[in-house]
């Protein structure tokens, strides 16, 4: 098939634990990963294969679950089963940890940043979803909404392309989308239709359309 | 219903629960049969809606929901006919005390006057067999002026003693709930120890009142009208009265629009009622006009603790308060200046997301305000999920809007300048400084921690 990909390198990343997720920086040089040993392992490009460039441990007690890098490029957010989502600030000699965003009751699955790098969202399965404003020069992040539409654990959240719309997928078969409205944030939409856990969501760069995977054995593409 | 721990392939989502509008009682997950399913379906399809300080099954346990839930309209009604039958023994004096924030649901409701609401609601109740209506304005007055005395105190500490300053306002049930649950003692200690105005109206009328009314405090049976379904739960606290009495100080808590139910069901309109005049705690003596504390939106501590710190520490008189609304419009700020200084730097936090960033903030040491009037509601408690939702579970603006002006309309009244409240503080608590007066007014909070689960899940 002329389509077709071929592996270039397998790498064991996270040894003795799962991967449980990737993500490209912006730039493309770098991927980040996280698992089940609790860090966030940074690989780039070394000759023909991809070597480890750091490891960020100490940032969480407890398998981090997902990895989301800004717009920019130069924060990565973790988020994790321990509760807490961790900005990382990426400088010449690695990453620190310049934030540490509290709050969820309990596991942490997913984070994502809006594509104006200005605002952050983090799911749990304490069934809300929170949007985070950035604040660059402070390095400081605030919490500008709760919103607890889904009535069950939330397992994914991801930012339309261009606009400030935000979807998440939820173990109650539904994705919901979200914005601005006045001061505060409410669930503007509900997509009704998967008959089991919606696992993800992915929208289409154009931002016309939105495809979620569910554990319906199901793809379902919306569109406005 | 959501099963917390499962990990099995073969949890049932027939189970799932339907309402996904509402911020419902979502029972605490159980491995048990079936049993205790009863009891879950009965709180989820029950639609208490408590304030997202409480949303999560951290802050309340079945038992409490259960407890929460038997708080309604049958348990009412069942006071009501027992007092009915024959049966002398059971016969309760049945006193209702109506919330300040209540009152103005009721006149943008009907559109009436709030003094016409107040006695059109109680010749309702009355109706229907209620003895006592009181207005809790009372219990607010001591609530405050004792919540003025213990900022003052602890200002005059703040050098001395870590916890003494930020405080923290103590009447939302819903932030003293999350704060005793979820947050630590970082946080508690730091909350006002004045008992909040419900608490301290159990007081007064399973106290003050019974024993005036030579009644013992169990043969009373005090209702609560309230904006909110998390008074509920804060009707469920105890405290030594109660071990003391033999007798909770709130029977039962009402919410607006349960009244507002019952009213329907019984095909009654608020304009056919007859106006009585409330009741006050003392005998004879009816309430007169409603009269309410200062503040916007709120129960009135931010401002009366301001003004009085004000005068106190700074000899300063504050006429008007300035607020500024920071990055929404629930997270207000009010300061004062002295000699080109901020002496004093107060705040209005509203809303649970507001209540985060404060708690971050304190956890970071970057939280630099004196005093701060904690709500769980956004928009304060005219908002409260008892009244200001509409059918679909999304907050009624014109309606709350309406509510506002009629409450702004109210006149305002120092609690310094209730006599009542003096001369109670000088004849039933023997002082203002007295024993009687700490442990009748004061409650405490503690910090309980959850045991938590470190098992990974494995999805």
């Amino acid at each position: 098939m002329p389509e077709a990909l071929s592996l270039l390198c397998r790498v064991s990343a996270h040894p003795e634990s799962r991967c449980w997720a990737l993500a490209w920086s912006p730039s493309g040089a770098l991927l980040a990963s996280c698992g089940g040993d609790r860090t966030v392992r940074i690989w780039g490009r070394e000759g023909s294969g991809w070597a480890c460039r750091a490891v960020l441990a100490d940032g969480h007690q407890r398998t981090v679950r997902r990895v989301a890098w800004s717009p920019c490029g130069q924060f990565l957010a973790s988020a994790s089963f321990d509760g807490t989502t961790c900005v990382w600030r990426r400088h010449e000699h690695g990453f620190e940890v310049v934030a540490t965003l509290e709050g969820h009751e309990n596991e942490v699955k997913s984070v994502a940043w809006a594509p104006s790098g200005s605002l952050l969202a983090t799911c749990s399965r304490d069934k809300s979803v929170w949007v985070w404003e950035v604040d660059e020069e402070e390095q400081e992040f605030e919490c500008v909404s709760v919103l607890s539409a889904h009535s069950q654990d939330v397992k994914h959240v991801v930012w339309h392309p261009s606009q400030e719309l935000l979807a998440s997928a939820s173990y109650d078969d539904t994705v919901r989308l979200y914005r601005e409205d006045e001061d505060d944030w409410v669930c503007c939409a509900t997509l009704e239709g998967h008959t089991s856990t919606v696992w993800a969501v992915a929208w289409e760069r154009s931002g016309q359309r939105l495809v979620s995977c569910s554990d319906d054995r199901t793809l379902r593409v919306w569109q406005r | 219903m959501k099963c917390e721990n499962c990990s099995k392939k073969e949890c049932s989502k027939k189970q799932k629960n339907d309402d996904t509008q509402s911020t419902s009682v979502d029972a605490l997950s159980s491995s048990d049969g079936s049993e205790e399913k009863n009891e879950f379906d009965t709180l989820a399809n029950a639609k208490i809606l408590l304030s997202d300080c409480l949303a999560c099954d951290s802050c309340m346990t079945l038992e409490e929901g259960a407890r929460v839930f038997q708080q309604n309209q049958k348990e009412f009604f069942r006071v009501l006919n027992l007092n009915k039958k024959c049966d002398t023994s059971k016969h309760k004096v049945l006193a209702v005390s109506l919330c300040p924030q209540s009152l103005p649901y009721f006149a943008a409701k009907f559109n009436l006057s709030v003094n016409e609401a107040a006695k059109r609601l109680c010749g309702f109740l009355k109706s229907l067999g209620v003895h006592y209506v009181f207005d809790t304005t009372i219990a607010a007055d001591f609530s405050i002026l004792e919540s003025q005395r213990e900022f003052v105190q602890r200002y005059q500490r703040r050098n001395q003693e870590e916890h003494a300053l930020p405080m923290f306002a103590s009447a939302c049930p819903g932030w003293i709930r999350y704060a005793e649950r979820v947050l630590t003692n970082l946080v508690t200690s730091h909350i006002c120890t004045a008992k909040s105005p419900q608490q301290i109206m159990g007081s007064l009328v399973k106290g003050y009142f019974a024993r005036q009314q030579n009644l013992s405090p169990d043969k009373i049976f005090h209702v609560v009208v309230a904006p909110c379904y998390d008074k509920k739960l804060e009707a469920l606290r105890e405290d030594f009265y109660t071990a003391l009495y033999n007798s909770a100080e709130v029977d039962c808590v009402l919410t607006s629009g349960e009244i507002v139910q019952i009213m329907e069901q019984n095909n009654v309109s608020m304009k056919d009622v007859t106006e009585v005049a409330v009741d006050s705690l003392f005998d004879g003596l009816k309430e007169g006009d409603v009269v309410r504390h200062d503040g916007k939106r709120s129960d009135g501590y931010l401002e009366h603790i301001f003004k009085h710190a004000a005068k106190e520490l700074f000899g300063v008189d504050v006429k008007e308060i300035t607020y500024k609304a920071l990055k929404n419009k629930d997270f207000q700020e009010v300061t004062l200046e002295k000699d080109g200084e901020t002496v004093l730097r107060f705040a209005a936090a509203y809303g649970f997301r507001n209540i985060q960033n404060m708690v971050l903030k304190l956890k970071k040491g970057k939280f630099f305000y004196h005093f701060v009037e904690v709500l769980a509601c956004p928009g304060g408690c005219l908002n409260g999920k008892g009244q200001a939702q509409s059918e679909d579970g999304k907050p009624d603006r014109a309606l709350l809007a309406q509510m506002e002006e009629v409450y702004t309309a109210i006149p305002a009244r120092l609690p310094e300048s209730n006599l009542h409240v003096q001369r109670m503080y000088q004849d039933w608590l023997e002082g203002m400084d007295s024993k009687k007066a700490q442990d009748t007014l004061h409650t405490s909070y503690s910090a309980v921690n959850q045991s938590t689960s470190s098992l990974d899940i494995k999805w």
